[in-house]
């Protein structure tokens, strides 16, 4: 359409030319005589209605779509209006007649061949009936040169004529057909062509388009690979730095507490070798007080046995009262300082030196109670023996044991208030002795029935100091017990209800 | 018969008065000497029937002094008695080891010391 459109632009040009050069010719030729005269005044009137249409289409073609139609409303005027000019001037005198020629080239120019023959046929025709109509003499003839009627009445010349310009109308339809149909064929194959390159171009555009992008986004991913490379290893670097860091603080730290530890542990050491020194002296310094405190004794005790025994001269009879007590108080303090003695041997882990002596338990019982007999009854408390006539012997240190059943019942006289009653019962129960000293005193809390047997233990410091002991009575007693092979314990029903302290030895027989 | 003679070697002036008491109350001649140095020298010069020998003392112990009184051949056959506050089976086999004859602990029974030295002393 566009294509039409524009060729018909062209059409109308060429038309505004033929206008212009048929006006010049007109204008300058008839004042030179040069145009014929009698074909002046339709030219001049073709030229005015060719002027009107050509500026009718000018106009047209700006503001109409339907190119095609237009250009064959004006193609058909314009052959109309040759026509009715050449009729006008001359007729079949007028050689001009080969005008419609341009007509029905531009139509094959503008449509195609079948187009331009078509108009070629209809020039044709129209010219055959033109000559007819005239030669019949149904159209007037407007003389041309003022020939004779001889020279253009005649059929031969019509026909030729005629003739003549069919052919030239045929060939110009043709020439124009066939240049379009080649021009069009040109122009299709060059649009093909165009339009493959165009592809092609397109397609290497788009193939490159799409390189490039994927270089670009190569290169994208390159630098944003790197980046976050670049990112990642400042990151590891970072961490690395702080892992390092952490690692030498915590390393520093562990030395530091390594070396609190060490120094922790060195003072230890030294607090427990202080510790260890000062118990050692401690126990040493026991060791030696008890030492110490026999050698005082020894003259003590000496005399008084002297005195009593009448090697320093008479005594009477108060005075042998009075060494009987200093002899007892001297055994006693002996007994204490044997105490202190054995409780540094057990401290120091020395042996406590226990004589293997077969002695008679009974025997033991008896002299303990008799030497105490006194002491119990002045505290106004009263003492049972309940021994069998017959008792096993065992093997031992008879002090030792001694000490033993003296402790038993100086914790029974210190813990029974007055009016109440000691008892002391013995038995045989198969290769052991059983002996057991009880009381009815205020007795032994269940918690502390094993208590009272740790060293320098007594249940109440009150009671220690009224009673004058030192409170490691029983444990030493535990110990000498053990060192004959038996067992001591207490016993208590409740608060208030007495207690019983119980020990067994393996008789003689059980030793062998 | 002669008189006998004991030497009581011992720190403790109580103790050696109370035993001088009761042997000089048996007609024994008693000399007394507080350290062991002393000690040796009245063994060598006055030649004792009997040492009665303190352990525990300054400067020399008495196992010390033993053990020269039985080196020197002047007072090798003196018999000994320790008399000592020690009291464990092993100071008296050492002092047994080193040949006394008795091993008194402290403190003792005067008597009973009378009856051994007495015993000593006559065979």
């Amino acid at each position: 359409m566009a294509l039409e459109r524009e060729k018909f632009g062209l059409y109308i040009r060429i038309k505004w030319g033929l206008v212009t050069l048929i006006g010049l010719y007109l204008f300058i030729g008839y004042p030179l005589g040069v145009f014929p005269r009698n074909a002046a005044l339709p030219a001049l009137l073709a030229l005015v209605i060719a002027t009107l249409t050509s500026t009718l289409m000018t106009f047209s073609l700006r503001r109409t779509r339907t190119a095609p139609l237009l250009s064959h409303f004006s193609m058909i005027s314009d052959l109309a209006i040759i026509l009715v000019t050449l009729q006008l001037s001359g007729g079949a005198e007028n050689s001009w007649l080969f005008l419609p020629v341009f007509i029905i080239f531009l139509a094959g120019y503008i449509f195609d061949l079948r187009t331009s023959l078509a108009y070629a046929a209809l020039a044709s025709l129209s010219v055959a009936t033109i000559f007819f109509l005239e030669y019949r003499g149904f159209l007037p003839h407007f003389s041309l040169y003022q020939m004779p009627e001889i020279y253009w009445k005649n059929p031969t010349r019509y026909i030729g004529f005629a003739t003549g310009m069919a052919i030239l109308y045929f060939v110009g339809a043709f020439t124009s057909g066939y240049l379009n149909q080649i021009m069009q064929e040109t122009m299709t194959s060059l649009k093909k062509s165009l339009a493959e390159s165009k592809g092609a171009e397109s397609q290497a555009q788009d193939s490159r388009k799409a390189m490039m992008n994927l270089m670009e986004d190569l290169g994208k991913a390159r630098d944003d690979l790197e980046l976050r490379v670049r990112e990642r290893t400042a990151e590891l670097e970072e961490a690395k730095a702080n892992l390092e860091e952490k690692v030498s603080d915590r390393t520093a730290a562990l030395e530091n507490s390594r070396k609190a530890i060490l120094h922790m542990m060195k003072d230890l050491k030294e607090d427990m070798n202080k510790l260890e020194t000062i118990d050692r002296m401690k126990t040493e310094f026991l060791s030696m007080v008890s030492h110490e405190l026999r050698t005082p004794l020894t003259p003590l005790k000496g005399y008084v046995k002297l005195l009593l025994g009448g090697k320093l001269g008479t005594v009477a009879q108060p005075q042998v009262n009075a060494l009987h007590v200093l002899e007892r108080q001297g055994d006693h303090l002996e007994n204490l300082i044997d105490s202190l003695l054995d409780v540094s041997r057990l401290e120091l882990g020395k042996p406590i030196p226990t004589k293997k002596e077969p002695i008679s338990i009974k025997k033991v019982l008896e002299e303990v109670a008799e030497a105490m007999a006194i002491s119990i009854d002045n505290r106004g408390l009263a003492l049972q023996m309940d021994i069998p006539k017959t008792l096993p012997t065992i093997l031992g240190d008879e002090i030792k044991i001694k000490r033993v059943l003296s402790n038993l019942l100086g914790n029974a006289m210190k813990f029974t208030p007055k009016g109440g009653k000691i008892q002391v019962r013995a038995s045989s129960e198969g290769d052991q002795v059983r002996v057991a000293v009880i009381d009815n005193g205020i007795g032994i809390a269940k918690e502390n029935l094993e208590k009272i047997f740790d060293k320098f233990y007594q249940v109440d410091s009150s009671y220690t100091r009224a009673a004058g002991g030192i409170g490691m009575g029983l444990s030493i007693a535990r110990e000498l017990v053990g060192l004959h092979g038996g067992k001591l314990w207490a016993e208590c029903k409740g608060m208030g209800s007495g207690s019983s302290f119980i020990f067994t030895l393996p008789t003689t027989a059980a030793n062998e | 018969m002669s008189k006998k003679k004991v030497l009581i070697v011992e720190d403790y002036p109580a103790t050696s008065e109370m035993i001088a008491s009761i042997l000089q109350g048996e007609g024994i001649i008693t000399l007394t000497a507080t350290d062991g140095p002393s000690a040796l020298e009245k063994a060598r010069a006055e030649k004792p029937d009997l040492i009665l020998l303190d352990i525990m003392m300054p400067e020399m112990s008495g196992f010390e002094v033993a053990e020269k009184l039985k080196a020197d051949p002047k007072t090798a056959k003196i018999p000994i008695f320790f008399v000592s506050v020690r009291a464990t089976d092993e100071n008296v086999k050492k002092g047994k080891d080193l040949g006394a004859a008795e091993y008194v602990t402290k403190p003792f029974d005067p008597f009973s010391l009378m009856e051994m030295i007495k015993k000593q002393l006559g065979s």
